[in-house]
Order: C-alpha cells, then sequence, then structure tokens
C-alpha cells in the first residue's frame, strides 16, 4: 500500500463528550467490526479482547481498510489517546504517531476545559484539525452556538465543521470523507533506514514487551534486528501485526504504517515510549524528535496493611513494573508501618491507578502514605541530599537550604474566573509571569508554582472554583530554595513516621491544625483518651484529642440475640484488623492519606 | 438415656401497638382467629421437634413466654396455649415459668390463668412512670396502668415480680433517673432489668432522630445514669448480677442465667431462637410461611448455624463475662479441656492491667469499669 492511500488520527474529546461511541461506529460503518460483533462494551474501551489466548493486548490502535465513494481503498489507523496531565508526554506521543485528528465537542457542552490543552497540543504537532460537533440528536443541541464557540476559542475554521451524531450514526460518512480528503498522508522516506516512534507499549506473558510503532522512514518485518536509539539495545523482530481490531500479524510495516512488533524484550523498560527504533544493521543517523525520559514527579509509600503481604506486594509490583516503565519503587521501612515501598509516580492519578491495580489485580490492601515530591537539600558540610520521604531529611541545625521542584503551569480559563485564579495562585505561592487574551472571554495564565502545592490539592481546587471551566498543563522548571520545615504528628505521645509531611513555613501552622483536626474525626474513640499533636521540631504547634470511650456495652443480650451480637462483633474486630496498631494505638488506613483531603471536611 | 437439661423460650408475636424504639419481631392488632391458628402452631411445633428427631429426653428447668407481648392472648387462647404445653412438658422439674406482661394488658381472668398453670414470675415492661416518656416512646399504658398491674399481681400471689425501665431518654436529666429508680423501688420488685434507650435502625424512633423530632443522650451522660442506678439499687437491697440486671438475693432470673451461662435452649414461636444440639436457629418471623411449614411437620427454621469449638468459646466468654460472677473457669477447662489462660492469656493479663478484668482462682470477671467498655474488651476475645 502507497503511503498517499494512508491516513492515521486520533480523537480528541472531553470525557462523556462521546469519543468510544464515534469510534465504535467508525469501526462498524468501515467494516472493522459488524454490527453483531460490537458488544455492549465500547471497543477502544476494552482491555483484554483476546482472553480466550490468554494474552493482553492494549488496545490503542485500530487498523481499518475504507473504500471510499470514488471507489478508492483507503488505509485508516485510528490511535486513541490518554487524557489527563499526568500523561501529557504520552499523550504528545500518540498525537506524533498522527496527521490529524477529530476535535469531537458535544452540542449540547460546548468545548470543555480538559479538551483545550490536547487541541494545542495537536496544534503543536501540526495536526490537520477536523471539528465535529457531536450529539445533534439531543433537543438542547446547539450546534450554531458550539461552532462558533470553536471558532473564538482555538480559533478553528469552522465553517465545515461536521455535525454528527455518533448515537444515531448520523455524520459518519462524512467525517471518514474529510479524514480521507483534509487530513494529510505520511510524507515520509520508504526507502530510508527505519525510523520508528514508540508511542506506547504493553506487556505480554508470552511475546515480552510489545511496542506500538508508527513507522516513518523505511520498514521492518520479522527477523530484522532493531535498535533503541536511546540506549542502543537492539533486538531481533520476532513478529510484526496491526490490530483490526484483534491482533493480525502482517510481513512487514512500512513507512506510513500504525501496528506493533515483537522482539522478544523482556521489560517494557527497554521500550520506552518516546523512542526512536531504528535497524541495527542500518541504523539512522539522528532520532525523531522528541524522546524525553520520564521522570517520577510523585513519590509515596506503599505498605501492606498485613505485615506479612509483604512479598506478595514486591511481586505484584515487579509484575506491574514490566507494563507501566514509569513506575519506580524501592524498600522502604517505616516505624509506624513496617515493611514497604517508596514507589515514584508521573503525577497523582498515575499514583492512583497503579495503588487500584495493586488492590484490584493483586488481591492487596494497602496503606499509602501522603505523596510527596523530591525536595533537595543542601547540608551545612556542603554536601547535596535528595530527599522523597518527609522522613529522611535530615535534623534542623544540619540543613544549610532546601530546595523544592517549580513547574511552570498554564492555566486556561474564561475571564470570568480570573480573579479566582488568580487568588488561588496566590494562594499556593504561584509567581504570575503572563496573562493573554486569547479570545474576549478567554484567557491565557502563565505561573509558576511549587509543585508540591499542585499535588496537594491545586487542581481540586482549581475545578472547584472556575466550576470546572479551567484547564491546567504544567510543566518541571526548576528547583527553587524554599521556607520549608517538616512538620510531626504524634498520637498518643508517639511521632508517627508516617505521618510527617514537609510543608511550607508559613503553611505549618494552619496545615497542622487541619491534620490533627482531621485525624481526630478518623481515629476511632480507645478506651483511653489519646491525644493528636502536631509539631515542627519539638515545638507542638496544634492539639487535639480523641476521646476516650465512657460507655460501650451490648445492654440486651437475651437468647434471640447472641448471634446476632456475635456477629457485630466480628464485624467489629474485622475492622479493627484493617487498622494498623501504633503504640498502644488503632489507626486507621484512611488516616495516612488525611493530609490529602483536608479541606473535605 | 441421658436427660439432658433444656429451657425453653416461647414467643408470642403479638402486640397492642407497637413500641416506637423496638425493634423485636411483633405484629399489631391481630384478631382473636389469628391467635387460635397461632397458639395451634405452636403447640404443634413441639410435635415438629419429636418428629425430626430433635428432641430427645429434655428436662426443662425454665419456661419463659415472652413476646411481643404475650398478655395481649384473649383468655381462651392464653388457657389454650398453657394448658397444651402443660400437657406436653414433663413439669415436673420445673424450677421458674416467666411471662412477660406489659400493664394495661392484665386482667384478673388472665393471671388467674397465668398463675393455675404454674406461672411464679413476671416481668412488666414499665420502661417509666413519667407520663411524658411514656408517650415520648410510644408505649400504649399510662402510669395507673403499672400500679394496678402490679397490685392485681400481688394480690394474687406473685412473690416473684420483676420490671424493666428505660434510661437515655431524651433529655433525662440524673435527678429524674433517680426518681424513676425510687418509685420503681416503693414497689419492691425483686427484680430490675434497666436498658438504655439504643436506637434500633427501621424503627419510628429511627426516623424521629433521622428527622431531629428525638434524641438520646450523650455517653458520658448514660455512663453516669449507669452508674447512678447501680449505686441506687445497691443501697436499695439488690444485687447487680449481670450487666442490665438487679435482683434481691436468690431471685436472678434463672431462665436468662442459663443463656449467659452459654446453655442450651428451645426457642418456640415465630421469629424465635433456640439453640439445640450445638445448632443455633431462628424460626421464621413470616406467620404464614411459620404456620405452612408447621403443618407440613417441618421444624419452620429461616436460619441455622452450627457452633463449632472456636465459636463456643467466644460464646462462653461474651455471655460469661455478662454476668458479674464472671466466667466459670472450672466449667470451661472442663468443656474445653483447655484453661481459659491458656487461650487467652495475654488479652486476660492486658485487661487485667488495666483494671478493667479480675482473674479469680474460679472465675474471669470484669472490673464495673470493664462491664462499662464490654463491648471494646470483647474484640480482644475475638
Amino acid at each position: 500500500m502507497k503511503q498517499d492511500k494512508i491516513r492515521n488520527f486520533c480523537i480528541i474529546a472531553h470525557i462523556d463528550h462521546g469519543k468510544s461511541t464515534l469510534a465504535d461506529r467508525i469501526l462498524e460503518f468501515t467494516g472493522t467490526l459488524t454490527a453483531r460483533e460490537m458488544t455492549s462494551k465500547q471497543i477502544l474501551d476494552q482491555m483484554d479482547l483476546e482472553k480466550e489466548r490468554g494474552i493482553t493486548i492494549k488496545l490503542t490502535a485500530v487498523r481499518m481498510n475504507y473504500t471510499a465513494p470514488d471507489g478508492e481503498t483507503y488505509l485508516l489507523n485510528l490511535i486513541d489517546t490518554p487524557g489527563h496531565v499526568d500523561f501529557s508526554y504520552e499523550v504528545s506521543r500518540s498525537l506524533a504517531a498522527c496527521e490529524g485528528a477529530l476535535l469531537v465537542v458535544d452540542a449540547t457542552q460546548g468545548i470543555e476545559a480538559q479538551t483545550l490543552a490536547n487541541v494545542y497540543l495537536a496544534l503543536e504537532h501540526n495536526l490537520e484539525i477536523i471539528p465535529v460537533i457531536n450529539k445533534i440528536d439531543l433537543p438542547s443541541a446547539d450546534p450554531e452556538g458550539v461552532r462558533k464557540e470553536i471558532e473564538e476559542v482555538i480559533g478553528l475554521d469552522c465553517s465545515n465543521a461536521i455535525l454528527a451524531s455518533a448515537k444515531e450514526g448520523t455524520g459518519i460518512p462524512e467525517i471518514l470523507e474529510a479524514v480521507i480528503q483534509r487530513i494529510p498522508c505520511p510524507k515520509g522516506n520508504p526507502e530510508g533506514p527505519l525510523k520508528a516512534l514508540i508511542f506506547d507499549s504493553a506487556f505480554d506473558a508470552y511475546r515480552g514487551a510489545l511496542s506500538y510503532i508508527r513507522v516513518v522512514d523505511g520498514r521492518v518485518a520479522k527477523g530484522d534486528t532493531i535498535q533503541m536509539m536511546s540506549t542502543g539495545r537492539k533486538f531481533e523482530v520476532i513478529e510484526t501485526g496491526v490490530f483490526v481490531p484483534s491482533p493480525k500479524l502482517v510481513d512487514s510495516l512500512e513507512s506510513g504504517m500504525v501496528g506493533y512488533l515483537a522482539a522478544s524484550i523482556k521489560n517494557v523498560k527497554d521500550t520506552r515510549v518516546g523512542d526512536t527504533i531504528t535497524n541495527g544493521l542500518n541504523p539512522a543517523e539522528q532520532a525523531l524528535p522528541g524522546y524525553r525520559h520520564a521522570t517520577p514527579m510523585v513519590y509515596c509509600g506503599l505498605y501492606p496493611v498485613e505485615t506479612n503481604d509483604y512479598e506478595k506486594l514486591r511481586d505484584a509490583l515487579e509484575k506491574l513494573q514490566l507494563n507501566d516503565a514509569s513506575l519506580i519503587y524501592e524498600p522502604e521501612t517505616s516505624m509506624a508501618l513496617g515493611f514497604g515501598f517508596r514507589c515514584g509516580f508521573l503525577g497523582l492519578l498515575h499514583m492512583d491507578i497503579v495503588q487500584e491495580r495493586l488492590e484490584r489485580e493483586y488481591d492487596l490492601s494497602l496503606i499509602v502514605t501522603a505523596p510527596s515530591v523530591v525536595y533537595k537539600v543542601i547540608q551545612t558540610n556542603g554536601e547535596e541530599l535528595w530527599v522523597d520521604n518527609p522522613v529522611k531529611l535530615p535534623p534542623i541545625q544540619k540543613i544549610d537550604q532546601i530546595l523544592e521542584p517549580y513547574v511552570s503551569a498554564s492555566i486556561m480559563v474564561p475571564s470570568d474566573y480570573v480573579g479566582a485564579v488568580m487568588e488561588l495562585c496566590r494562594d499556593k505561592r504561584g509567581s504570575f509571569i503572563t496573562m493573554e487574551y486569547m479570545t474576549a472571554t478567554r484567557v491565557h495564565l502563565h505561573y509558576e508554582l511549587p509543585l508540591a502545592e499542585i499535588i496537594y490539592d491545586f487542581f481540586d481546587e482549581l475545578k472547584s472554583r472556575t466550576k470546572g471551566y479551567a484547564s491546567l498543563d504544567y510543566e518541571i522548571k526548576d528547583y527553587r530554595a524554599s521556607d520549608l520545615v517538616k512538620l510531626d504528628i504524634l498520637i498518643n505521645g508517639e511521632a508517627v513516621d508516617a505521618l510527617s509531611i514537609i510543608v511550607h513555613s508559613e503553611k505549618a501552622q494552619v496545615r497542622g491544625r487541619k491534620l490533627v483536626v482531621r485525624l481526630r474525626s478518623l481515629i476511632p474513640r480507645q478506651m483511653f483518651e489519646v491525644p493528636i499533636q502536631a509539631a515542627i521540631g519539638s515545638k507542638i504547634i496544634a492539639r487535639e484529642s480523641v476521646k476516650a470511650f465512657r460507655k460501650n456495652v451490648i445492654d440486651k443480650c437475651y437468647g434471640g440475640d447472641i448471634s446476632r451480637k456475635r456477629k457485630l462483633l466480628e464485624k467489629q474486630k474485622e475492622g479493627k484488623k484493617r487498622m494498623k496498631q501504633v503504640g498502644n494505638v488503632e489507626i486507621p488506613q484512611e488516616a495516612f492519606m488525611a493530609v490529602l483531603s483536608l479541606d473535605e471536611e | 438415656m441421658n436427660e439432658k437439661t433444656m429451657g425453653v423460650y416461647v414467643h408470642i408475636p403479638f402486640c397492642t401497638t407497637r413500641c416506637d424504639y423496638c425493634d423485636f419481631y411483633s405484629t399489631e392488632g391481630l384478631g382473636a382467629p389469628q391467635q387460635g391458628q397461632y397458639v395451634s402452631s405452636l403447640l404443634h411445633e413441639w410435635e415438629c421437634y419429636a418428629a425430626c428427631g430433635i428432641r430427645n429426653d429434655w428436662r426443662i428447668e425454665t419456661l419463659y413466654i415472652g413476646g411481643g407481648t404475650p398478655t395481649v392472648l384473649v383468655p381462651a387462647h392464653l388457657e389454650r396455649l398453657l394448658d397444651g404445653l402443660m400437657e406436653r412438658f414433663e413439669t415436673s422439674h420445673l424450677q421458674e415459668f416467666t411471662v412477660e406482661a406489659n400493664p394495661g394488658t392484665l386482667t384478673e381472668e388472665k393471671l388467674k390463668i397465668l398463675r393455675d398453670h404454674g406461672c411464679d414470675r413476671l416481668s412488666l415492661g414499665v420502661q417509666s412512670f413519667d407520663p411524658f416518656y411514656l408517650k415520648w416512646l410510644g408505649r400504649s399504658h399510662d402510669v395507673q396502668a403499672v400500679y394496678d398491674s402490679w397490685a392485681m399481681a400481688r394480690r394474687m400471689g406473685w412473690d416473684n415480680l420483676s420490671l424493666d425501665l428505660m434510661y437515655g431518654l431524651q433529655d433525662q436529666t440524673l435527678d429524674h433517673w433517680r426518681q424513676t429508680l425510687q418509685q420503681a423501688i416503693e414497689l419492691q420488685p425483686e427484680h430490675l432489668s434497666l436498658y438504655q434507650l439504643n436506637i434500633e435502625p427501621g424503627t419510628p424512633m429511627a426516623e424521629r432522630v433521622a428527622r431531629g423530632e428525638a434524641h438520646t443522650v450523650d455517653e458520658e451522660t448514660a455512663r453516669q445514669q449507669y452508674l447512678l442506678a447501680r449505686e441506687v439499687l445497691l443501697a436499695a437491697g439488690y444485687g447487680h448480677y449481670e450487666i442490665s440486671n438487679y435482683a434481691k438475693p436468690g431471685k436472678h432470673s434463672r431462665h436468662n442465667t442459663l443463656y449467659w451461662k452459654n446453655q442450651e435452649y428451645v426457642g418456640m414461636g415465630a421469629g424465635a431462637s433456640g439453640y439445640i444440639n450445638r445448632v443455633r436457629y431462628t424460626n421464621h418471623k413470616d406467620l404464614t410461611l411459620y404456620t405452612r411449614m408447621i403443618k407440613r411437620n417441618r421444624v419452620p427454621r429461616a436460619f441455622e448455624e452450627t457452633i463449632d469449638r472456636e465459636l463456643q468459646k467466644k460464646e462462653t466468654i461474651l455471655l460469661g463475662l455478662r454476668l458479674t460472677e464472671g466466667v466459670d473457669k472450672k466449667a470451661y477447662q472442663q468443656c474445653f479441656g483447655r484453661s481459659l489462660e491458656e487461650d487467652f492469656g495475654a488479652v486476660i493479663r492486658k485487661h487485667e492491667a488495666q483494671g478493667l478484668m479480675e482473674n479469680r482462682e474460679d472465675t474471669l470477671r470484669l472490673t464495673l469499669e470493664g462491664l462499662l467498655l464490654s463491648n471494646e474488651i470483647l474484640l480482644d476475645f475475638f
């Protein structure tokens, strides 16, 4: 197939604006899947399509054959994109694998904040954007208003926006025609040395790490020796394939094509998203632009609730890492929580996902400590120290200064909310850089903010203060010296290491106060009064206490009550078992995450 | 064949009206025909035990008819029930025969029937001597009915009367509670049961609390009321023998003590629970279902659970620690072949050290503070 008959595209849409349904309709219309094969589940959302073969394939790119009304047959590749700032790098690699994008906007809702960042990212990659106004079948649809909004906010010509209803299947032929007519074909050099962009990877128990690739120049086939350009490591290709949407072997992947290759790569770390694959015997001189080694920005401690689950947790992390190159972990010990791991993540969502997978797929019950950024500590003897756990902070007299990571943040917001956002950024120790009006009603703000504030509650606050209209994107900028202190929590007089946090000194009082109040509500009453204190060094800055039980009796217990009361006690006992014993006090799991949700009282 | 000592509980699930706080199974306002049908079923249930091979040679020492309100049965049915039971039981070993009664449902006629059939103990649901709280609790009787019923029972020869009281009522002060206790003591009951009002989910009271129309007292007040009752009753010559129960010497409830010593008992009637041959069971609550199963000669059980050794140990402790004399260590050793210390040494030492428990030579018991926190202590044994 010649490159001029290939179109590679993705769909940019806000959650709920109909991305999955639209993808399904396109698969159906092109005959890739018949209506019967479409299960009630939406195809692009399915993760294990090939259960019967015992393998799990991440479905991120589907190949379709489409015969246009002019009789020509085209090869279309629909590439899926994740949609969160934690994974903005992954999104940018997926976009880099495409020449065009469908921008799907709900005709009843208009543009949503989260869509904007991805549209701008797509424009940065020179993608051709086809606006699709979806859900026009709904009575409250306002396609004209939405068309105007896209033009004003994004500055995109919407005169030929497509009106569609993915639910009813209207507009699908027009969309496909626009994909053919408006999205440029790939323009790589078919004869050049191989250059293929890795835009995703997955681990398969039988074939090892799979690389999801977009071939830019040259070709790759079974038996070829390939080389990863960032590491120089070489592998022999054992299989090339495409998803239709089930995996299907192909002889080779040519310039312009999208598919996967397996090369007995044991670990996904060796097939990093963004890296360029070239031919080992005839390597390209230069890698494709934009490769970045993703560094974990957020750290937290993961501990098994049951101490003897430690080995199980280690095995689970090992397995997860095979599938997730950006997850890192190392053993650590906490006085309060015992043996566990310090784990690094791309962001909070990434952290949540990993935690959930560990609990669901590996049946582990975990205690997660408050997330922390990595601090750089300059000690009085001149030595530098990286601190990813507040417990590891040296004694105050040995610290010359502490530096923390700052991000350059870009916030897009309707002009009505500019004041609210500026106030929030000030609260969060941000410094204002610039502000520009994109349209009469839409503003683009640039701030520099400490990453620690972002991972604390910035995103939630931003959403609530702007009714969800603001979008946030950020990238790490540099490290800056800040007036930071370690805040310790003492429960029943004992410092609980897993509850320590590093905070700005001006915020210590407020955070300490909120934290002890929150802990008071989370720690169940015991048979004695339990004081909860927040301290900086030896100075107590806040104190609360959990009152002791005064009367806790089953009043009535006669013949008819015995089974019921016994079961009640068994249930209470189960609850207690999930708690951590720190000194004499039983502390529930949520308490260790309390620092995260201080404002949700 | 070995005789087995047993208690029998008979449940009468009828009430004139249902109290706002009650989550016990009862049906209001059923007429005499339903009562008749129910009494027939109850008597038939006894036959089912023999038919199903559950009943061997039982030596019945205590009989307890509870509810609901057993005394809402009209005289004819009450008589038929008691006749039937007495016919079926070997009553020569009976040491105690209690009937629960609500003031306002007692008549001389009914009392005569009870007395003639050997009922030697009445337990009266008084709850309060204050018209406001009687109404607030949704009780169907007034204060005068309490005095009338009480006098009638005494007149007809009962020398073993118990009354129930409730504390922890909305805005109830310590003084008010002291006065209630005094009013109770003036009646010179042989036995008293005192319960803190507990808001059971699904009851009208729970709805009232949820709507903010009613509230109870805080934990500290409840504690003070508990302690006050103990002080007042000990001074009046009552013994505190179980978490919520007080009695004049020798007048403790034998039937209830059987529960707390984790002995077996037969439970009969819709919604009743029993414990026979290491199986705990609960009968169907639904009258139609209950009746239908009995008609087919089937034991009308809705729930059954076999109690293995470990559960039996836990239950022995859960129940035994309710008694102020505590768990009988010798009986425990005899039953399980291990001593209490072997099984729970660390837990016992922990609570002993905190002054919540006393490990004596032949009993393990809770101190007063331990009784107040017994729920927390029990969790350590689970």
